[in-house]
């Protein structure tokens, strides 16, 4: 131990002794070491931390599909729900949920919470105990027993300041009153972003075998002790069955299956492999980093070639030398990790900024105890697996001919192949983590590049959620909409307005109907499309092209005959011949009367930019009134915030207890759509781009070591009468030799890896030979050029060096 | 004979050459002409003139030795020759052509075409084999591979190191290493030898071995400049040129 510390003390006055390098070293550790941790906690945060569950490994999600319409992970309807508790013999308990939006009225301003109705078994099945108060009995799950919450915890902390005084406080929401019975532990917020709970009390209809197909519920289960996945399957394919012939009407012949996934998956499955790639690609990021430095230190070896060799001489023996040269080394990487940390602090907030919502569970993520313990243990490592083949090659002494007056430190070939090799081996990571970032780059192009069906440019868009107490009566809603739109439109600057249930990438709503005409014959499809209720101008505000038949129009009202526009794809799936105009079909909805095809328009990405269209139909929500509302408004000309201030006027003047939420532009919420992915090209451009750095300063360093160690001969060669021209193709053609090395392995590597980026990339296959050869061509470019500087540092070598004795 | 005359070396040693009635050496026409050639070095307030107002002409055939006391200016006064270096004054015509103001690449040129070094220390390149150091400033001159390989066999087989054509230098003694630069520096036919202290990194054996190869090379009609400090291989020259604080102070004809 005292050997070791007085170890350090020669390394820190050593190191200090050469500041430049020591500097370089530091700050490529740093840039490793830092950009790891940050990564690491963001994947401990999401993926390794424990959710705040009891034995989450347990909790299931329960996803319904028409297999056969190739429809898959639908909510359920009441009575669906209610046939899952009573047959499966598979789970402890289960539970529904409905996440929804709430107007908190009675502070300065209306305010939207995200409210969770569900059953009063979410919080037991979830395995979470209020921490104060209580959840809700099964009582509560009824019309007029239902207003009551259950706070998380953050909306106690940061809405009531954790007063415990808040159980029995009361909250206008919608414009009817709450009362609070408990709060949650921290960290539980699920679905996510959920502010408050209140229970999920169905309406008569919607509880009645008439909304079998209005599907609004989502469902987790409790796997029982020691049942599996596979088993809680086998009993969801047999009550999948058992629906299957009891309501013929609604599944017989669409492959009707229940699928039972893990709640983890549900949660974090969308970014799991994102988050490990990342982590790997910043590994790969380290370990150039890491070749940098032990470059560097097997020169800095070489160079003190004498100051080792007396220490040998003075009675050193192997060991000791490498401990010394370990001691360096690991003084450098604590270095590095300190400053790494620092990195790593501000790269992980600067990380979950960037994703913002496109990352669950970012509120977990932070640089807690774990991700400093990895910080250190990634630093004595890399301390290690840097250090330790310098020091061994170092601590070779060959006395006789060191000692020998007047001798300078030569590499030997041995160091020099080392060097060489390390250098090869940057370039290759490089190259790998290139192509990765090169194919997520394409990727994001081609997502940017996607025919969307709609034009999000100049739109602006709102929302609004009308309360059932204050517009009860379907005739109540119509009204706000068509005075809403009445207002906006008037408004100068606007071009066209319209409301609609969902925007574009916005989700699902699969609401089942039955087509005129058509019985449901076995093998038959035509259970549930995505459905959209819209106003008169939405579609034509969207830029929507109309392919066939009409829009829907103003005339398309109450007392009016049903109007639905549908999609291509809608009308080639259930009319291939082409005869869709005219034909009727009907919502699976109480009030809801045979509606007309008028019109065929063009594919939309409802679903997301990256998920082609599915069939879809557009209703008119005259016909169909909302009560959550999407505004989409057109400016005619510059910026659609422009219009924002007077909309919300329009908003208010309308109704002074509605808010006007989530206002933001189409555009934007396109790039909502795809931040993730542009995170990842992002992060992966990072990675890539400091990895490039540091193989180009990888080659620069070893040529310019080798032509410093070659300055004569380069003497000899220019007095023999090389050329300029001569001397700069020798030592180009050495970069070109290890770029070329490098870039071959890569490649390689980069062939086996790619295939695991298949499932993550969109519109590029993983081997896209565009990528691989620019990225191949751009490091070659990059290499050329860092070993440009040295061999036009060869170029200037005085020839006279030649007469001169050695 | 002993001249201190600056001014009247060239015509002296034209006399010289004539007086000896030139039995057996031809002197053919002149081949270096150097005039008023001054050298000086600036560093940090000092001047050193390493050169000063030299006056020289060396003809086809001619063996110099340059002599004179360490610090004299003997290598300063090889590398202007061998182009390897700049003057500050005075004229230089090589083959009759004014060399000093060239390029740097023309006068890379020159040196690859017309001169061919020996170096004290070899300087025979580790990394490339015996044949291949040879052939280096073959290459240099863009002379096809078949050409190339005749003549750095004969220029081998000259200095007797054929044998050894696939060796690298490590594994070749002193004498030998200087033999393969002999041939490295004759294989490309140049006008003239420059060659710097060719024996002093060498035993006497293996020296007088050198000398006897570079007497071969003079009879069959190679001029040589060569700096040396052994009184006994200047003797073999045909021509003593003896620099002092650099300055010609005698300049002797023999034969
Ligand atoms: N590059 C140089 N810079 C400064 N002075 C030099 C340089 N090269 C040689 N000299 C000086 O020029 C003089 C002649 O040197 P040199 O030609 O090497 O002598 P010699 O070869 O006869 O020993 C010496 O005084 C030497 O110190
Ligand atoms: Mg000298």
């Amino acid at each position: 131990m005292e050997t070791f510390l007085q170890n350090v003390r020669y390394a820190v006055r050593s190191l200090r002794k050469s500041p430049g390098f020591t500097l370089m070293a530091v700050l490529a550790l740093a840039l490793g070491i830092g950009a790891n941790s940050a990564v690491f906690s963001v994947v401990n945060g999401v993926l390794l931390k424990p959710p705040p569950f009891a034995q989450p490994e347990r909790l299931v999600h329960l996803w319904g599909n028409y297999a056969k319409a190739n429809i898959k992970d639908i909510v359920v309807s009441v009575p669906e729900y209610r046939d899952y508790l009573t047959m499966p013999r598979a789970f402890s308990s289960l539970a529904a949920f409905d996440a929804s939006n709430v107007t908190l009225t009675g502070g300065d301003a209306p305010e939207r919470l995200q409210m969770t109705l569900s059953t009063a078994s979410l919080f037991p099945t979830l395995g979470v105990a209020p921490v104060l108060g209580r959840g809700f009995t099964e009582e509560e799950e009824t019309l007029g027993r239902d207003k009551v919450l259950v706070l998380t915890h953050k909306t106690w902390r940061t809405r009531f300041a954790q007063d415990p005084g808040v159980l029995g406080r009361e909250l206008r929401l919608d414009g009817d009153t709450y009362t609070v019975v408990g709060v949650l532990p921290p960290g539980v917020e699920y679905p996510a972003d959920t502010d408050l709970y209140a229970p999920l009390a169905p309406t008569q209809e919607r509880a009645s075998a008439v909304s079998r197909g209005y599907r609004f519920l989502s469902v987790v289960g409790r796997l029982k002790p020691g049942l599996t996945l596979e088993a809680a399957q086998a009993d969801m394919d047999r009550l999948g069955r058992e629906m299957e012939t009891l309501y013929e009407e609604y599944y017989k012949g669409y492959g009707w299956t229940i699928s039972v996934k893990s709640l983890e998956d549900e949660v974090v499955g969308r970014v799991r492999g994102t988050l490990w790639l990342l982590l790997g690609a910043v590994g790969f990021v380290l370990l150039v980093a890491c070749s940098s430095v032990a470059n560097l230190l097997l020169a800095r070896a070489t160079a003190r070639q004498r100051e080792v060799s007396i220490r040998a001489a003075l009675g050193a023996g192997r060991g000791q030398l490498v401990a010394q040269f370990l001691a360096e080394s690991l003084v450098l990487a604590a270095a590095g990790g300190g400053l790494g940390l620092l990195l790593a602090i501000w790269g992980t907030d600067a990380l979950v900024a960037m994703v913002g919502d496109g990352l669950p569970r970012a509120a977990a993520v932070g640089l807690d105890v774990s991700s400093v313990l990895f910080t250190a243990g990634l630093s004595v490592l890399t301390g290690i697996g840097f250090g330790l083949v310098p020091a061994l090659q170092a601590s070779r002494v060959d006395l006789s001919s060191t000692m020998r007056e007047g001798s300078r430190g030569t590499e030997g070939g041995k160091a020099g192949r080392l060097r060489a090799g390390l250098v090869v081996g940057q370039v290759a990571f490089a190259l790998v983590l290139l192509v990765g970032a090169g194919l997520f780059l394409r990727s994001f192009q081609a997502l940017t590049h996607v025919e969307a069906g709609f034009v999000p440019e100049g739109v602006l868009t709102g929302r609004l959620a009308l309360p059932a107490t204050s517009y009860a009566k379907p005739e109540d809603q119509r009204a706000f909409q068509q005075e809403l739109l009445r207002r906006v439109q008037a408004l100068p600057g606007v071009e066209s307005a319209g409301v609609t249930n969902l925007l574009p990438l916005g989700g699902k709503t699969n609401i089942s109907f039955d087509v005129e005409g058509r019985t449901r014959a076995a093998g038959e499809m035509w259970p549930a499309v995505e459905s959209r209720f819209a106003s008169a101008d939405y579609l034509r505000t969207l830029k929507v092209r109309l392919r066939d038949g009409r829009m829907l129009q103003e005339t398309d009202g109450p007392d009016a005959a049903w109007a639905v526009v549908i999609n291509q794809t809608f009308a080639d799936l259930y009319w291939p011949k082409g005869d869709a105009l005219g034909q009727r079909v009907k919502l699976h909805q109480s009030d809801a009367q045979w509606t007309t095809v008028v019109g065929i328009v063009d594919d939309l990405r409802e679903w997301g930019l990256d998920t082609p269209a599915r069939p879809t139909a557009y209703y008119s929500a005259l016909q169909v009134p909302l009560t959550h509302i999407y505004l989409a408004v057109r400016v005619k000309a510059g910026e659609p915030e422009s219009l924002r201030t007077a909309i919300e006027s329009e908003v208010r003047a309308l109704d002074g207890n509605l808010p006007l939420f989530k206002v933001t532009s189409m555009v934007r919420l396109v790039d909502e759509s795809i931040v993730s992915r542009r995170l990842t090209a992002l992060l992966m451009g990072l990675f890539a781009g400091t990895a490039l750095l540091l193989a180009a300063l990888g080659i620069s360093g070893v040529i310019g070591y080798s032509v410093a160690q070659r300055t004569r001969e380069m003497g000899i060669r220019m007095a023999l009468g090389a050329a300029k021209s001569d001397v700069l193709v020798l030592v180009l053609r050495q970069g070109v030799k290890l770029a070329a090395l490098g870039v071959g392995l890569g490649l390689v590597l980069s062939l086996v890896l790619a295939r695991l980026l298949s499932t993550m990339l969109y519109g590029v296959t993983a081997y896209d030979p565009w990528t691989f050869a620019g990225v191949a061509a751009l490091l070659s470019a990059v290499a050329l050029g860092a070993t440009w500087l040295p061999a036009h540092r060869a170029t200037r070598v005085d020839p006279i060096i030649a007469l001169k004795a050695e | 004979m002993m001249t201190t005359n600056n001014n009247a070396e060239t015509p002296a040693s034209e006399d010289a050459a004539v007086l000896a009635g030139a039995a057996k050496v031809e002197t053919g026409k002149s081949l270096i002409t150097l005039e008023g050639l001054t050298k000086v070095f600036e560093t940090e307030e000092v001047e050193t003139h390493a050169l000063s107002n030299i006056h020289l002409n060396i003809r086809q055939g001619e063996w110099v030795a340059i002599v004179g006391p360490s610090g004299s200016g003997k290598s300063t006064l090889l590398a202007v020759l061998g182009l390897l270096d700049t003057t500050t004054r005075g004229t230089y015509l090589l083959d009759g052509k004014s060399v000093l103001d060239l390029s740097a690449s023309d006068r890379a040129l020159v040196r690859n075409r017309h001169i061919g070094f020996i170096f004290q220390s070899f300087n025979l390149i580790g990394d490339l084999t015996v044949f291949e150091n040879v052939e280096l400033p073959l290459t240099y001159r863009g002379m096809p591979a078949a050409e190339r390989k005749q003549r750095v066999e004969k220029a081998l087989d000259k200095v007797g190191m054929a044998h050894r054509a696939r060796h690298m230098p490590g594994q070749l003694s002193g004498g030998q290493q200087q033999r393969v630069a002999v041939a490295r520096a004759v294989a490309g036919d140049p006008l003239i030898l420059l060659a710097d202290e060719p024996t002093g990194n060498l035993d006497s054996k293996n020296g007088e071995a050198v000398m006897q190869l570079l007497s071969e090379l003079h009879k069959a009609g190679a001029t040589i400049c060569m700096v040396t400090h052994d009184p006994a291989h200047a003797r073999v020259a045909t021509r003593t040129v003896s620099l002092f604080d650099g300055r010609v102070v005698q300049d002797e004809q023999r034969r």
